[in-house]
């Protein structure tokens, strides 16, 4: 059993507060991020996420609030990507190929990311275990390296090895994963 | 790849691995390292694309339309992890639906069923198949559509009957929760959460951009932006109708909100016992002045009882 919460526990209506105290800062990090023009579209939709909840105490309040910034621009990053492969799609089923622009059909160039993504899962479960079981509960479970660690009974440090193992796999199919 | 870059592409999948971990706080940390090269945000972010596009391919399933009956499953012992996290790699399922879908706007003639905390009630739906409320809940469906239900609030247990021309749909918060012939157990919680546990047969569980199919034995806890997937003995899901509460790590927060619901006593919680965590089995039949000290007692935390309801706090000597 461990104690999660601190006596800085954020009470219910204290999160829109957090919010105003660090809009200043969540708003450079995501153009930090890259975020660009959207930056403060995506500060609007936390706002407005923060303003349906109902809430019971958070702790660590600030990192929740970075936590779904970063959810938020991941989500849109994704989002603006498969707008782009729709619209290149469409102009390809519609129009002549333009110079500059891949040849690759945008349909089969997300096939190929598929693709990619089964090689991938192929690829980690090659690792064998217990890296791909430990990756697998990292990331698909969402476990701590900490009550990963305990479960297998071996230390924090070899867990991380073995995630960096299968990190380093993703790292060099990054390109066409990306895709998806 | 010049050595810079190499080095680049290393700080990237460093700040990505912490940045995965559940608990992460270092946002400054991380912000920093964004902003002192551009290249950084470049590196990092174009990984966390591929991660995240991974993760979710992870999940997902051969044969996404097969529907699964499962035996109940035991719990792997501790001692042999590789195969309980092989088994929930194949149990777990995951695709991408898109934006976040808002709640409709409430239809002006809703049929709403409801309890007071403390209460229980059962109510059949034309189809055979059965809803049992927990106290504190209320339910809202339309009567011409009567295989659509929302979860307003509280918690119940579904045991919906079999009819694939006609999935079942449980709309809870932002959540959609569907399934074709199963027993489940869905709690809206304060805080925007929602606790979803399968007794028996499969359900998909939708939130936001997150689609899971859950089967048999699986729990799904979705606490605002975070999501946690789990694993019950299918026996303890709607422990409640029996005047058994099971718990595995969960916050005292959240206990204490069951022990309203069934009781109808308030709790406050003050917040430096919130969040510590407790696991085992509360009795939630009887009286309540007995039983709510009791369940303070075997979570370690002080119960006394106000004018405003009863105070759970720091036990004096210890501390956490």
């Amino acid at each position: 059993m461990r104690a999660l919460a601190k006596d800085d526990d954020t009470p219910a209506g204290g999160l829109e507060a957090v919010f105003l105290q660090n809009r200043a800062k969540l708003r450079s990090f995501l153009l930090h991020s890259g975020a660009g023009d959207i930056a403060d579209d995506l500060l609007q939709e936390v706002w407005l996420r923060l303003s349906r909840l109902d809430r019971g105490p958070i702790a660590e309040p600030r990192s929740y609030l970075f936590r779904m910034a970063y959810n938020l621009l991941l989500d849109q990053r994704r989002g603006s990507r498969r707008t782009a492969l729709r619209e290149r799609e469409w102009s390809e089923a519609t129009g002549p190929t333009e110079p500059g622009i891949s040849d690759q059909p945008a349909t089969d160039r997300a096939l190929v990311a598929r693709e990619a993504l089964s090689v991938a899962e192929q690829r980690l479960t090659a690792l064998g275990e217990p890296t791909s079981g430990i990756f697998r509960r990292h990331r698909v479970d969402g476990r701590t390296q900490r009550a990963i660690a305990a479960e297998y009974g071996i230390s924090i440090s070899t867990v991380e090895k073995h995630l960096r193992r299968a990190y380093a796999l993703l790292h060099k199919l990054r390109e066409t994963i990306g895709e998806v | 790849m010049t050595d810079i870059s190499a080095r680049i592409e290393a700080e990237a999948v460093d700040w990505l691995i912490r940045v995965n971990e559940p608990h992460f706080a270092d946002w400054d940390g991380f912000d920093a390292w964004l902003e002192s090269d551009p290249r950084h945000q470049q590196s990092y972010y174009r990984l966390a694309d591929a991660d995240r596009a991974f993760a979710e391919d992870l999940a997902r399933p051969a044969n996404p339309a097969e529907p699964v009956q499962l035996q109940p499953a035991a719990r792997a012992p501790k001692r042999s992890p590789w195969r309980w996290a092989a088994g929930i790699a194949a149990a777990i399922t995951l695709a991408v639906t898109g934006a976040l879908t808002l709640s409709p706007l409430r239809a002006p003639s809703r049929t709403i069923v409801e309890t007071a905390a403390g209460a229980e009630r059962t109510f059949k739906l034309a189809d055979g198949s059965e809803v049992e409320l927990n106290g504190a809940t209320r339910i809202s469906f339309v009567p011409t559509d009567p295989r659509r239900l929302r979860l307003e609030s509280g918690e119940a247990l579904f045991s919906v009957v079999h009819d694939p021309a006609r999935p079942f749909v449980l709309e809870t918060g932002d959540a959609v929760v569907r399934d074709v012939g199963t027993v489940f157990d869905v709690t809206r919680g304060s805080g925007n959460v929602v606790r979803v546990s399968v007794a028996e047969g499969s359900v998909s569980f939708e939130a936001g951009d997150v689609t899971r199919t859950l089967l048999l034995g699986d729990t799904i806890d979705r606490d605002g932006g975070n999501l946690l997937v789990g694993r019950v003995a299918a026996s303890s899901v709607g422990g409640w109708r029996h005047g058994r509460l099971d718990y595995e790590d969960a916050p005292i927060a959240r206990v204490a909100e069951d022990l309203t619901r069934s009781t109808g006593e308030v709790i406050h919680v003050e917040p430096t016992v919130a969040g510590r965590r407790f696991s085992g089995s509360i009795g939630s039949d009887g009286a309540a002045s007995a039983l709510v000290p009791h369940a303070a007692d075997m979570m370690g935390v002080k119960a006394t009882r106000q004018s405003d309801g009863w105070h759970f706090s720091a036990r004096d000597a210890s501390s956490s």
